[in-house]
């Protein structure tokens, strides 16, 4: 079997007697999709806590990625590393414009010298098809489906191998959540691995390749999406019964 | 009543650059950090008392005094950041926390400087003798200096934050330390370079002072709470604001010393403050909630 891109082996995470994730162990392929589901306080967030360190890393278990254990890394190495992430939340840097966001990404995380920064800063907005007229405008100031464009367009100025997505469709509305589709299937083709936390199932099913649903944080199932989401645990834990 | 009032804009003035270099030293940490750093004013002590001892007790020179006085602050600056700062990022009461650590190194220091250089006064010689004559009203060449540089040593920084790698990195973590870990820049890092450059204003500002005010442990003190006053007053956050702020209330109390006399004068800046607490906490030139 090939080297996986990524490999979870028991991971834990405790906040006082609580276990937010136990013992979670699973691989990422190279150049795959990989959706993890699952209810909320399921233990998903947490899981790409204790993956990328931010703002902690596992309470015991390890992470490995292109062939290093990584858990005890900080995080802006595993970042430079080439393992990064966005979050739920919108604007990254709410003062800078996307163009500045951008250009840091590129320089510290990608290591990259000014004018190639510059060249990667276009590539990344043109994949992640950015109105070049917004692009020097302050990022509080953009919509929703902007801010998604630019943390996703920031994660990959610096050439990540491994993209891990919280929640991007979260406020999206149905058409934006068609484009994300797109932007995710083009991105992916670009060689990028992606992880991709989602609420949003259409989505979720469309684009991954395989799928792994938490419950309590534990794994419920994982495997093939159209197979797990038909697992009669997965339907009661997720969908709440409903067939 | 035109020449005391050009007279007291001159203090104005010269009072404005003095804040704002204190300010703005606030201001770059608490944009980056979040916290507010009470020991400011007694690294601004510690700046002027190194440039003393390397100028005159070592007799190398005034610049060379300053130098020393500005790297030596901006060494402790990240000396405090690392021990009494650092262990306490992401606790929940951070800030309190950081309020009382940050007061302890003030104290420290101004009770170490009293055991190192002993209570007797001391002064530094001025960059250039003589006086200048700015709308008739006359000061001492040294404040014509600090005057004129104040300027020049905001602008370089704004320049910094806006333009340079490190600047721009120091305003990505100001935003959102999470993200910016995410985007491969080394948070604790960013810290400790906004906290010694922050020091490093503050010496610096000491070292210019010492040649205008006795050098005691506790001059800090008076600097640092109308430093904190700008900085409420033009709103946390933003350097042109902080500098705008800075030279206004340097105005304000150079016209109050005329007006209403020393001691009236902490009064009514405090009572300013107050008001502006109340009805514009983000300061006069910061936005709405």
């Amino acid at each position: 079997m090939s080297e996986p891109a990524l490999s979870i082996t028991g991971a834990c995470k405790t906040f006082g007697g609580l276990k937010a994730v136990d013992d979670v162990s699973f691989r990422v392929n190279s150049g795959e999709i990989f959706g993890i589901a699952g209810p909320n306080g399921s233990g998903k967030s947490t899981l790409f806590n204790l993956m990328t360190g931010i703002p902690y890393g596992p309470s015991a278990g390890e992470v490995h990625f292109d062939g290093r254990r990584i858990d005890r890394w900080p995080a802006h190495r595993i970042a430079r590393a080439g393992l990064c992430r966005t979050f739920q939340k919108d604007a990254e840097f709410p003062e800078l414009s996307a163009d500045e966001t951008l250009q840091i990404s590129a320089v510290y995380n990608g290591g990259q010298r000014r004018r190639d920064a510059a060249d990667n800063v276009d590539k990344a907005l043109t994949l992640v098809d950015f109105d070049p007229d917004r692009r020097t405008m302050r990022s509080d100031e953009l919509s929703v489906y902007e801010k998604k464009q630019l943390m996703i367009a920031s994660a990959l100025v610096s050439n990540p191998s491994v993209l891990m997505l919280d929640e991007p469709a979260s406020g999206l509305t149905k058409p934006e959540i068609e484009k994300l589709d797109a932007l995710l299937i083009a991105v992916n083709r670009t060689g990028v691995t992606i992880l991709l936390i989602e609420h949003v199932l259409s989505l979720l099913l469309s684009v991954s390749e395989r799928l792994m649903v938490l419950n309590y944080g534990q794994i419920l199932a994982e495997g093939d999406p159209q197979t797990v989401v038909k697992n009669p645990a997965v339907i009661e834990a997720y969908l709440g019964g409903r067939g | 009543m035109i020449e005391t009032l050009l007279a007291a804009l001159v203090s104005g003035l010269v009072l404005g650059s003095l804040y704002a270099l204190m300010a703005s030293g606030l201001s770059v940490v608490w944009t980056t950090l979040g916290v507010f750093n009470f020991a400011h004013g007694a690294l601004m002590m510690v700046g002027a008392f190194v440039a003393w001892t390397v100028s005159e007790a070592a007799g190398l020179g005034l610049l060379t005094g300053i130098a020393a006085g500005t790297l030596v602050a901006a060494l402790l600056g990240v000396l405090i950041e690392r021990l009494l700062v650092r262990p306490f990022y992401g606790h929940r009461s951070m800030l309190l926390i950081t309020v009382m650590t940050t007061l302890a190194a003030m104290i420290i220091l101004e009770k170490g400087a009293q055991i190192i250089w002993g209570a007797r006064l001391k002064q530094l010689p001025r960059l250039i003798d003589g006086e200048v004559s700015i709308l008739g009203a006359t000061i001492s060449a040294h404040e014509a200096v600090l005057v004129g540089l104040a300027p020049l040593i905001l602008f370089a920084i704004w320049r910094f934050t806006l333009k340079t790698r490190t600047g721009r990195s120091l305003r990505a973590v100001g935003q959102n330390q999470n993200s910016a870990a995410l985007i491969g820049i080394d948070v604790p890092v960013a810290f400790a370079i906004a906290f010694g450059l922050s020091a490093a204003l503050a010496g610096l500002t000491g070292a210019l002072l010492g040649s205008i005010r006795f050098i005691t442990p506790v001059m800090g003190a008076e600097p640092l709470v109308k430093a904190m006053i700008v900085v409420i007053f033009g709103g946390l956050g933003s350097l042109g604001a902080t500098a705008g702020a800075a030279y206004l209330i340097g105005l304000i109390e150079a016209l109050l010393i005329v007006w209403l006399g020393l001691y009236w004068t902490p009064f009514v800046l405090f009572l300013m403050m107050i008001i502006v607490l109340v009805f514009r906490p983000n300061g006069i030139f910061g936005g709405k909630e």
